[in-house]
């Protein structure tokens, strides 16, 4: 049985979901379940293997880029703005039905997207963000094959941090997120090709907003982010389609090495109840400066390929990596 | 709306690095006689610290920031190249979780020739206004504060065409001349408050 291979790209508001694009429909690869495992396995072995075996100063704080290497674009301590490139890859694993039943997928699905993105500081407590994405998606099926893109949804992002972590021994950063997402992209109703792989937007507003605490603790740090978004109605081809909400809750921790590569781990947990769906989804990743204005950010993204960690929505495994100029 | 995404992105590109600020003298009032615990064991005053110099240089300390650790290099070089033209230095340790005890092997580990300060209250920071650690402050006799701010613009690694602003304050007030910038931004870690 084929499933269908629209792909639903949906963006938080910035902070850690910002990182997060979120697949719908079913699609992938025939990789087996242990290889995949054997690869997360493998990339959490080696974060391991960084954090006990890198040599660290006994005393020592995640400084300013800490949080940098949880969301991708975000100012980091003293920047007034930045600008950068992402690249992302995902491959689609699979999926997962109704009774949250992992379905290994029977074709290969690869979606890559490049995102322009920037930050500006309004002031200390507040920055916006633009991000303009490219799309192209690659759908191979044992019957098909075809390959499409273009321009995405455009986001745009904003926080403002009433507290900022690090400033108090007892009080947390605390901070207000929201973005909006303009359907710039060509929604899956006029997409050309049969396989949907020109889909590049989800064809509807998109905003979210919610609340972020983050902590550090000596090079160690945490964010935890809850949001709540909001998809709005449309109309397809004469039929409307309602309005959905959706909660987010997402959670990293990290620490930052001595050379300054900040390391993070974070889950995210997207629920829609109307429809009802639920995804499950990790990521590692990393953000190191390179020189004092430029950095790089990278890192893993995937769902979890079991039984229960899925709703309703595709898995997908992905990499991406991503170049940041900054001014201070 | 992708034109305009383009043209902001542009902008920002062609944005120019925040410049220091410029800033009219100030004063303030400086505890010169209120005692604090130094970490060469002895109790210290900043007019004892100051005695019978022009200028005192009070840097904001964080035993564990990155940034104060990049900056231990410069801020020895700036205390050799002045300290005999009537220039004395202190560091301030006034974060909330700081100790004596920790400042007293810090200053042996990273041989300053000058004493850190406990002050976990933070009222000198208060004072200086200091949020950052590596925030420093130049201020005379009389309590002009004519200089306040990083030690440079550099933040965890030290460039060699950084701006030296806390050696061109000196170099001016050397000159007598008002420091331009009197204010710069200071890059290193928060200094942590309770």
């Amino acid at each position: 049985m084929r499933r269908s291979t629209s792909i639903d790209r949906r963006r938080g508001g910035g902070g850690a979901i910002d990182a997060l694009p979120r697949w719908r429909a079913g699609a992938g690869a025939a990789m087996s379940l242990i290889p995949r495992l054997t690869g997360g396995a493998l990339v959490l072995a080696c974060a391991l293997a960084a954090v006990l075996f890198l040599p660290l100063r006994a005393e020592a704080q995640a400084c300013c880029a800490g949080t940098a290497a949880v969301s991708t674009g975000r100012l980091t301590l003293h920047e007034e703005a930045l600008v950068g490139l992402e690249v992302r890859a995902l491959h689609g694993i699979g999926s997962f039905d109704g009774d949250r039943r992992y379905l290994p997928a029977d074709g290969q699905e690869l979606e890559i997207e490049q995102r322009i993105f920037g930050s500006l500081r309004l002031f200390e407590r507040a920055q916006v963000g633009l991000a303009v994405p490219f799309v192209q998606g690659l759908h191979d099926t044992t019957r098909q094959s075809d390959f499409g893109g273009g321009v995405g949804d455009v986001q745009a992002f904003g926080r403002y941090d009433f507290t900022l972590a690090g400033q108090s021994l007892r009080i947390p950063g605390v901070a207000v997120l929201g973005s909006v997402v303009v359907p710039t992209g060509r929604a899956i109703e006029d997409a050309q090709s049969p396989l949907g792989v020109d889909a590049t937007g989800t064809g509807a507003f998109r905003t979210s907003g919610g609340l972020a605490l983050e902590q550090s603790f000596g090079r160690y740090f945490a964010n935890l982010t809850g949001l709540v978004g909001r998809r709005a109605a449309r109309t397809v081809r004469g039929s409307e389609v309602p309005g959905a909400w959706e909660w987010i809750a997402a959670a990293a921790v990290g620490l930052e090495l001595d050379n300054y590569l900040a390391l993070s781990l974070s889950t995210s947990l997207t629920h829609e109840p109307a429809a009802p769906k639920q995804m499950f989804r990790w990521g590692l990743s990393a953000a190191l400066p390179v020189t004092y204005a430029w950095r790089l950010q990278g890192g893993v993204l995937g769902d979890i390929p079991a039984d229960g960690f899925g709703l309703h929505q595709s898995a997908a495994f992905g990499l991406h990596l991503s170049v940041m100029r900054s001014w201070i | 709306m992708i034109r305009f995404a383009f043209v902001s992105l542009f902008a920002l590109l062609l944005a120019e690095p925040a410049a220091a600020e410029s800033a009219a003298v100030e004063r303030v009032e400086v505890p010169w006689d209120v005692s604090y615990p130094g970490s060469d064991g002895a109790e210290h005053t900043l007019r004892a610290l100051l005695g019978d110099g022009e200028l005192l240089v009070v840097t904001f300390f964080s035993a564990t920031c990155p940034c104060q650790a990049a900056h231990d290099p410069r801020l020895l070089e700036l205390h050799e190249r002045w300290s005999g033209e009537g220039v004395r230095f202190v560091a301030v340790d006034a974060e909330a979780n700081s100790s004596l005890a920790r400042d007293v092997r810090e200053q042996k580990r990273r041989r300053y020739p000058f004493p850190i300060l406990s002050d976990p209250p933070g009222t000198l920071a208060d004072v200086f206004g200091a949020r950052f650690a590596t925030y420093s402050v130049i201020v005379g006799k009389d309590g002009t504060i004519h200089y306040r701010g990083g030690i440079d613009d550099d933040k965890r690694s030290l460039r060699p065409n950084a701006t030296l602003y806390v050696q061109m304050a000196l170099d001016r007030l050397a000159a007598g001349e008002a420091p331009n910038p009197r204010v710069g931004k200071a890059m290193g870690c928060f200094l942590r408050r309770p």
